[in-house]
């Protein structure tokens, strides 16, 4: 899955293809619409984050050269306004993320828009089980996981942030969208079920001090 | 009550007020000069027939005394008969009654109902009675014929006279009455004509409250009308230009707003993200040292922005006090001042002991602006110079330098906030795009403009002007 990064602010670059590999994406990044509409020529994208502000070519620009190419687009500006937002969206970008952006919106929206094009990863093969982000299912030898909700989403987060030491109250946090951080023994409960209902007791680990931490080794993935 | 009805009541009522009381005297002083004319008149006659019967009776009674003897009756006769002569030889109608001293009337025609005025009571004198619309003169003289005394009363109908004046009196009513129509009619139109304007100003004032701010009312005349018109539109004219005003420092407001929250809504999303990157994973020493870096040079970076602001926002709103400012000691603090800094191009500064009208800190403020713009935009080893000449009390500073300069299009918006003539660049070398802005904000200051020369890869020379003051340090 290779995504183009059309974005001239080095820093926010940086932390949008920092965190798109980490969720498993191939980036590549162009610093002004010049390079990146030369990029577009060279290489075959699934998808390009573009920011409208850019040195050069700017991003609506870009938009008219990319859009019969029929790669989706999600814009990326800190412009904000609702005709802003209307014009992208009518020449034909698939969303709008509006800076500041959270990171967890904006792989939510990539993996929403590659979904719509049937690009996006469907099905995550993780350890023995699999997961259908369009049904909402896990399945482990094929065989139907029965799980709640919230712990789906648990299970989802995890998996998007595997061999990562997340803290407890940052992951009670994203997952529950609530700050309170006192009620982690709510995530306490829900990751002894999901452990439960897999069978993975070993691979959700328990981080001292930290928190929790799927752990999948390389040679199993 | 419109205004309109209000001016024709009033015309109408003062109009009838005055002519009634004109007619009124007119219609009075006709009648009473009829009156003492029909009287002297009558008299005259009167006194004419009471003459000629005395002549004739006395005639007649010396006759009468030498043939007949004393005939009374006769006498009578011949009086009556006379009378029957003049009341058919006269023009005018008139009745006479004739009495004698005891009272008792011998001969009348006069109308029964007046019988009771032919009496010796009335000798010598005259007098009017009226009855039944009917107006009489009276007159009753003594007639002596010599031997016998006679009393005649002559009476005038003076009906005619009176008649004559009810008669001006309906007339004048009639008058008035199509008079006043006509008035009315006439003070319509000329009242609908004269708050035509009026009109007009209305529905101008009632447009412009819809907010059409550029209707006028162009109502060209000399009267009171035409200034409050005239008057009204220089208050509508006013009112547009500050309306028109205040919607331009909106819109700039706006722009400056949507620049603004660009330039913090970057840094803010680097910030931000990076911060959620540490706190949600226990990443590895590498990711969580970019992540740092990051943060520390996004978070300089909001700072500066916010000093800047300051700097902006201290200048709009205090009120400039110029002074004497020794242009060299200025220099001198530059030159300190890029001495310490590690600069890659050759800096010339012009010498210039010459004292000028300005604010040290802002004269500082505004030279090093420029000269940081003229560094950004070379290359190494290049120079920049600061140039000055004096020219009718005014000395024109001038900052060149041989970098990569502007096309025009850049030029004419460099003075606005947050613009850039190359984003990339001058991000990455620490602006927001608002140094020319604050230039501006102090040359505003020192009410001069900034002049702005440049060229693609040639170079930019920017200028502006001082007041020189001829000033001794003490």
């Amino acid at each position: 899955m290779k995504i183009l990064i059309v974005e001239d602010e080095q820093s926010i670059a940086d932390l949008m293809i920092m965190n798109l590999i980490r969720a498993g994406y191939q980036c590549d990044y162009a610093s002004d619409g010049k390079i990146g509409a030369d990029k577009i020529e060279e290489n075959v994208y699934d998808l390009i984050l573009l920011d409208i502000m850019l040195p050069e070519i700017d991003g609506y620009e870009l938009m008219e050269y990319i859009e019969p190419m029929n790669i989706p687009v999600i814009f990326i500006t800190a412009k904000g306004s609702v005709k802003e937002r209307v014009k992208g969206l009518h020449m034909g970008a698939d969303d709008y993320l509006v800076k500041p952006f959270s990171i967890d919106e904006l792989i939510a929206r990539v993996e929403s828009v590659l979904r719509r094009y049937h690009k996006g990863m469907e099905e995550i093969h993780i350890l023995d089980a699999v997961i259908d982000t369009n049904k909402r299912c896990v399945y482990q030898h094929q065989q139907l996981i029965d799980l709640t909700n919230m712990e789906y989403e648990l299970l989802l987060f995890l998996v998007r942030n595997k061999n990562m030491a997340l803290y407890r109250d940052v992951l009670y946090q994203k997952v529950w969208h609530e700050d309170i951080y006192e009620q982690t023994r709510t995530l306490d409960l829900h990751i002894q079920r999901l452990r439960k209902k897999l069978g993975w007791q070993k691979q959700i680990k328990t981080v001292y001090k930290i928190g929790y931490m799927l752990e999948v080794s390389d040679e199993v993935c | 009550m419109k205004f309109a009805e209000k001016i024709i009541w009033s015309c109408l009522i003062i109009l009838s007020i005055l002519f009634s009381i004109g007619s009124s005297v007119l219609i009075y002083q006709n009648h009473h000069n009829l009156l003492q004319s029909t009287l002297k008149h009558n008299l005259s006659t009167h006194e004419i027939e009471v003459y000629s019967l005395e002549t004739r009776l006395f005639q007649d009674s010396l006759e009468y005394s030498m043939s007949f003897g004393q005939d009374q009756s006769k006498m009578m006769n011949k009086a009556i008969y006379y009378l029957e002569q003049f009341r058919y030889t006269s023009q005018t109608k008139k009745t006479y009654g004739l009495s004698l001293p005891d009272k008792s009337i011998f001969y009348s025609n006069i109308d029964n109902q007046f019988s009771q005025y032919i009496s010796v009571d009335y000798n010598q004198k005259y007098f009017i009675k009226h009855k039944d619309h009917q107006y009489k003169m009276f007159i009753t003289s003594k007639i002596n014929t010599g031997k016998d005394i006679y009393y005649l009363t002559s009476c005038y109908d003076m009906t005619s006279v009176y008649q004559d004046r009810d008669r001006q009196i309906i007339n004048f009513l009639i008058i008035s009455i199509i008079l006043y129509t006509v008035a009315y009619t006439i003070l319509r139109f000329l009242s609908s004509y004269l708050t035509q304007s009026i009109h007009k100003l209305n529905a101008v004032t009632k447009r412009i409250a819809n907010g059409d701010y550029s209707e006028r009312t162009c109502i060209k005349s000399d009267d009171e009308i035409g200034e409050l018109s005239k008057s009204f539109d220089e208050m509508a004219e006013m009112n547009e230009k500050k309306i028109h005003q205040l919607e331009e420092s909106v819109i700039q407001k706006e722009e400056f707003m949507g620049s603004f929250s660009h330039e913090v809504k970057t840094p803010m999303t680097t910030i931000l993200g990076f911060a959620d990157l540490l706190r949600t994973c226990d990443c590895d020493i590498k990711t969580r040292q970019k992540a740092a870096q990051y943060i520390y040079t996004e978070g300089k970076r909001l700072e500066k922005l916010s000093y800047t602001l300051m700097d902006l926002l201290s200048l709009s709103d205090q009120q400039i006090q110029l002074i004497p400012v020794n242009f060299q000691t200025i220099i001198k603090q530059l030159k300190e001042d890029y001495d310490k800094k590690d600069i890659n191009c050759l800096l010339k500064f012009d010498s210039c002991d010459q004292w000028v009208k300005s604010q040290p800190e802002l004269l500082f403020t505004l030279l090093r602006n420029l000269i940081d713009n003229a560094i950004k935009a070379s290359k190494e080893g290049q120079t920049i110079s600061l140039q000055t000449s004096v020219q009718d009390g005014y000395m024109k500073v001038s900052i060149i330098d041989e970098g990569i300069g502007m096309n025009e299009e850049d030029v004419q918006k460099a003075t606005e906030a947050f613009y850039m003539a190359d984003k990339s660049r001058s991000r990455s070398l620490g602006g927001a795009g608002l140094g020319l802005t604050i230039v501006k904000r102090i040359c505003e200051a020192h009410q001069t403009t900034l002049s702005i020369q440049s060229q693609l890869n040639v170079g930019t020379t920017i200028s502006f002007e001082l007041e020189v003051l001829d000033y001794e340090e003490e």
